[in-house]
């Protein structure tokens, strides 16, 4: 269980990275926390000629928060995310997440463009971005290029970076009015810590009167990638939240929606059953506290 | 926990080479031929060996230890043929790991598929594939036995409850995998041998033969060992490859296992299925038990303990701790393309005892009876007690450990609020597993229980000439504490301090004859071989002390390391005043000169003892999402005369959680056609930190009888009793939807299939 042999390079700066890209050519990979690269060259699953670490390039740790929403610069770890008093005052889901993410090592190494980049269809920040209408910003040879989290993840493993991009920041656009927003994370796990079997990410936006003025409801482990539920979410705009028997419309509406596969771990019935259980306890959840972050602090 | 424990990868030699395997991709294939050219010219490769290089090495052999069970012959690397998928086909030494790895892939083997068989059952059906000519079938081993009327108890029951159970495969996983240094020393001819071993000594006898040398010609030396469970007390192919090469190559070699390895080709468990029925008189009386059972011991029979063994266990302990006057069993086993079965914490008696503890609630739902009151009415005594099937059964707290456990976990209580729970949508169970376990597996258990042998093992103490005391032990702690425990025992009987005491353990050369730590084995031999060899000392002692204080014998007491007369405690002579009085002061004329005064051997072949205890589990189950909490364990135990409550403690914990992974968790999965589906520990699940509960523990002390110092074993009592506990407390969640759970593991999937089955056969039936 060793890898190939393969270069190692440390990127000093973004076009550094992107030189380095150029040169090494299609059979490069970025390295940002390893958390799950490694384990697949250690397999020999993952083959790359070379390795470019983009952990050292001086600012790419930064977390902004502003009024333009919250930026995630290509260093930023879990582990720092899921401390960052700034990031869940404004998006809580985000620590809501993180908290599934590994363990502690884990949430140490990893970071969040490295975990997104890698799109496994059952990892949790994937569905936090659908969630909150995040937008991908990736670097490449002819500039940059911003691309919203719904067109980012293609399939398995697969998003819509080229061989020659790097995925450099994520972005999170603010709420409309943050005192009105509820949002929730549920997931169902064989461990704790494991990669879900499937979850829910609900982000609900009300309005002065207590009713659902927009809803970004996604769920992960439900397919090829993490999906929009567009048909729950139209069914919710213009309701209270409280709604018993909506959110059983809901939770039915999401189980015919979905089409998730099965595996040795769950089959294709409990996955779509339980996308649409989760769903339900998600928006109710919503329902009984305003969002706030509750960490494992 | 401090990381200074040096393992075997910590060991580095001059001039060392690291060896990997080419193992099989194919579950069942003839080996056409095997091209390793491209290798042999790679820069940092030193050789490349098939089965043909390898003259003269091997075969292992598992010998049937009854008629019942068939010997068979393991290549050491595939002779023609692999078996399962992971099975070693070649090996390449070179100058580091990454080479090895990269000339493995570089190794051309041409394999024909052959039909698969995927588990016991194809096994036996005519026309199977015969996975071993020479055996004539699949069948490996097929052992009957009957005690009591069991036709007559049949016939006059009242009621019959049957199961038919499926137990998972799984595996021991201990933190450090498996590894093999082999250093042959051509100018002695003497081959050093490093392996992370439960058992050096029949290691060594094992492997002695297979590599053509004498046990003289072969040093076993056992570094920290990282946990082992069972996992390291067979004997595996890399055992005798390693050693061999390094002999072909003339460099020490060193192979660690890899974690694919280690789940793919280290030995499985615990895979079997089970039907048992119960006969049951009108008033909840047990009549009688009756099992067949069919266990998948994989693709060979594995050394020491071979391929019946979880057969036979699982059916050994049928009768577990209940008065049933006639059982009878079939445990058949039947040869398939995984990996071969080995024994496991708990082996044989984790199946076993699960599918008797949930047939048991199974009868108690039957019949509308509470399962506690039900087991207390059918309960042995506490006094000793013959099975009706092998057992004989020394004493213990059958009784008091069931009724402790169930207060202990206010038992009482959650039936109470279990009705009011479920109209609130919390469906929590709770479930109980009693059991009664053969440890310190010795002549007499053994014979009872169908594994005819004898055993013998030996412990040395002596006293250096500083006066601190060497303890020489031939059973190795894999992590159970023989530190602790050994010094203790020796410390105690000399009347020595503990911190004089230096045990020194795993190693064939130092060390006298063991046959190794496994089935509860070392708190029982260690008092026995190391309790016998202390009170020697201390008599030594004494008559040196006397004889320094001019004192009679009778009136010189030794404690904490010093020796004075009885009530005249100020003049004291320490054991370093003894010890230098020896060697230096010619006072070994004192004692017997021919033995070596201050160096004794013991040897002891304890019959074994049976422990005891209860398991309850309470569990709460999301009847949305199939996932169980398993909010609580109470694990009440006996293992007669604690040695040490802390390790005590930490055993109970460790055994529970497994126990947990068995019922919930673990599986080693093959695909029909024999592909091996567990690769990774991202398939193969054990339990962290956050699947296990407090575990609440309670002792009782029922002293073994026939041992000294009235030590039983209990290591491996949670890993047999969880599993049973937590499958009852998830069907007595469940019970309001009928549901029965006949299978392991439980996962969430599981777990709402079991409950649609059962809404469906209540709404079929209504």
């Amino acid at each position: 269980m060793k890898p190939e042999s393969f270069s190692f390079y440390v990127a000093e700066s973004t076009q550094h990275a992107l030189d380095i890209l150029a040169q090494e050519g299609d059979d490069s990979k970025i390295l940002a926390g390893g958390q799950s690269l490694i384990p697949l060259m250690n397999f020999r699953l993952a083959r790359p000629a070379a390795l470019v670490d983009v952990c050292h390039i001086p600012g790419s740790e930064r977390i902004t928060v502003d009024n333009a929403g919250v930026r995630f610069r290509c260093s930023v770890r879990h582990r720092d995310a899921l401390h960052s008093n700034e990031v869940n005052a404004v998006a809580p889901l985000v620590g809501q997440a993180l908290k599934w993410v590994g363990h502690e090592a884990i949430r140490s190494r990893g970071t969040l463009c490295g975990s997104t980049a890698h799109a496994d269809p059952a990892a949790e920040l994937p569905a936090v971005w659908l969630a909150l209408g995040a937008e991908m910003v990736i670097s490449g040879p002819h500039g940059e290029r911003h691309v919203p989290a719904e067109s980012f993840f293609k399939s398995f493993f697969t998003t819509d970076l080229n061989a020659d991009e790097m995925l450099t920041e994520i972005r999170v656009p603010p709420a409309p009015d943050p005192s009105l927003r509820r949002t929730a994370f549920q997931e169902i796990a064989r461990r704790h810590g494991d990669f879900a079997i499937v979850g829910a990410a609900v982000v609900i936006d009300l309005d002065g009167s207590g009713r659902i003025a927009a809803a970004r409801v996604s769920a992960l482990g439900a397919g090829e990638v993490p999906m929009r539920l567009r048909s729950a979410e139209a069914m919710l705009v213009g309701s209270p939240l409280d709604d018993q028997e909506l959110l059983e419309n809901v939770e039915a509406e999401v189980r015919k929606s979905v089409q998730p596969p099965g595996d040795s771990h769950a089959s294709a019935r409990y996955r779509k059953k339980v996308t649409g259980t989760l769903v339900r306890r998600s928006l109710a959840e919503c329902a009984e506290t305003p969002s706030t972050y509750e960490g494992m602090l | 926990m401090r990381g200074l424990a040096r393992y075997l990868d910590d060991i580095e030699l001059p001039r060392m080479l690291h060896a990997a395997f080419v193992r099989s991709p194919m579950a069942h294939a003839r080996v056409v031929q095997i091209d390793v050219e491209e290798v042999r010219g790679m820069p940092g490769v030193v050789g490349v060996f098939t089965h043909g290089d390898l003259a003269g090495v091997g075969p292992i052999q598992a010998i049937g230890p009854r008629p019942e069970i068939k010997s068979s012959l393991r290549a050491v690397l595939a002779d023609g043929k692999v078996r399962f998928v992971g099975e070693a086909v070649a090996v390449v030494v070179a100058e580091s790991r990454y080479i090895a790895e990269d000339a493995c892939e570089l190794v051309d083997v041409e394999y024909e598929q052959l039909r698969v068989v995927a588990n016991a059952r194809a096994a036996l059906e005519p026309g199977a594939p015969i996975l071993h000519a020479d055996l004539g079938d699949n069948r490996i081993s097929r052992i009957e036995r009957s005690g009591g009327d069991i036709d007559h108890a049949f016939a006059a029951a009242a009621h019959v409850v049957k199961v038919s159970f499926h137990h998972g495969r799984v595996g021991a996983l201990p933190l450090e995998t498996r590894g093999v240094i082999g250093d042959w020393d051509a100018g002695t001819s003497t081959m050093r041998v490093w392996n992370s071993s439960q058992m050096p000594h029949l290691l060594r006898a094992l492997i002695a033969a297979p590599l053509g040398l004498a046990e003289t010609q072969l040093e076993v030396m056992v570094p920290a060992v990282g946990g082992a469970f069972g996992l390291k007390a067979s004997v595996y192919p890399e055992d005798i490859v390693v050693p061999a090469v390094s002999r072909l190559v003339g460099r020490p070699v060193k192979w660690v296992e890899d974690r694919y390895e280690n789940l793919a080709a280290s030995s499985h468990a615990k895979e079997i299925d089970i039907d048992m029925e119960m006969a049951v008189a009108e008033d909840g009386t047990f009549l009688g038990v009756r099992a067949k059972n069919l266990s998948d011991p994989g693709a060979y029979s594995m050394p020491p303990f071979q391929a019946h063994h979880e057969s036979l266990g699982s059916v050994n302990c049928m009768t577990g701790i209940y008065d049933i006057a006639a059982a009878s069993y079939v445990a058949e086993t039947a040869l398939t393309n995984k990996a071969p079965l080995g024994v496991y914490r708990g082996v044989g008696w984790t199946p076993g005892q699960t599918v008797r503890e949930v047939l048991v609630d199974d009868v108690a739902r039957a019949i509308g009876r509470d399962p506690v009151e039900l087991r207390l009415q059918n309960c042995i005594p506490d006094t000793p007690y013959d099975s009706v099937i092998g057992p004989r059964y020394d004493g213990g707290s059958y009784r008091r450990s069931l009724e402790l456990a169930t207060e202990m976990a206010d038992y009482r209580g959650i039936r109470e609020r279990q009705i009011e729970q479920r109209n609130q949508g919390k469906y929590v169970g709770v479930g109980v597993s009693p059991y009664v376990e053969p440890t310190g597996f010795g002549g007499r258990i053994g014979n009872e229980l169908g594994y005819p042998g004898e055993y013998y093992d030996t412990a040395s103490i002596s006293i250096q000439a500083d006066g601190s005391i060497y303890v020489m032990s031939g059973l190795n702690s894999q992590g159970q504490s023989h530190e602790t425990t050994f010094a203790q025992l020796a410390a105690d009987g000399i009347g020595a301090r503990i911190e004089e005491v230096r045990v020194v353990q795993g190693d064939t050369k130092s060390t006298p004859f063991s046959a190794g730590v496994y089935a509860s084995r070392s708190a029982l031999i260690g008092a026995a071989t190391i309790g016998r060899a202390a009170h020697e000392m201390k008599r030594r002692l004494v008559a040196l002390a006397a004889d320094m204080l001019e004192a009679n014998v009778d009136d010189v007491e030794i404690t904490h390391g010093k020796a004075f007369v009885r009530g005249a405690p100020e003049v004291v002579k320490t054991i370093a005043d003894i010890a230098a009085y020896v060697h230096w002061g010619g006072g070994a004329a004192a004692v017997d000169l021919e033995e070596g005064a201050l160096s004794v051997s013991s040897s002891a072949a304890p019959g074994g003892s049976y422990g005891n205890g209860c398991v309850v589990a309470v569990v709460v189950v999301d009847i949305e999402t199939g996932k169980i909490q398993v909010e609580k364990v109470v694990s009440v135990e006996d293992c007669g005369t604690m040695l040490n409550p802390m390790i005590v403690e930490g055993q109970v914990a460790g055994a529970v959680a497994q126990g947990i992974g068995d019922a919930l968790l673990e599986e080693h999965q093959y695909n029909e056609d024999g592909a091996f589906m567990s690769a990774s520990l991202l398939d193969y699940l054990y339990p962290s930190t956050m699947e296990i509960p407090d575990i609440a523990i309670g002792h009782l002390e029922t002293p073994a009888p026939g041992v000294p110092g009235g030590f039983k074993g209990l290591g491996e009592a949670g890993v047999i009793a969880t599993p049973g506990a937590v499958l009852n407390a998830v069907a007595d969640a469940l019970s309001p939807f009928g549901v029965r759970v006949h299978s392991t593991p439980l996962g969430p999937s599981k777990v709402l299939d079991l409950i649609d089955e059962a809404r469906e056969a209540m709404s079929g039936s209504a």
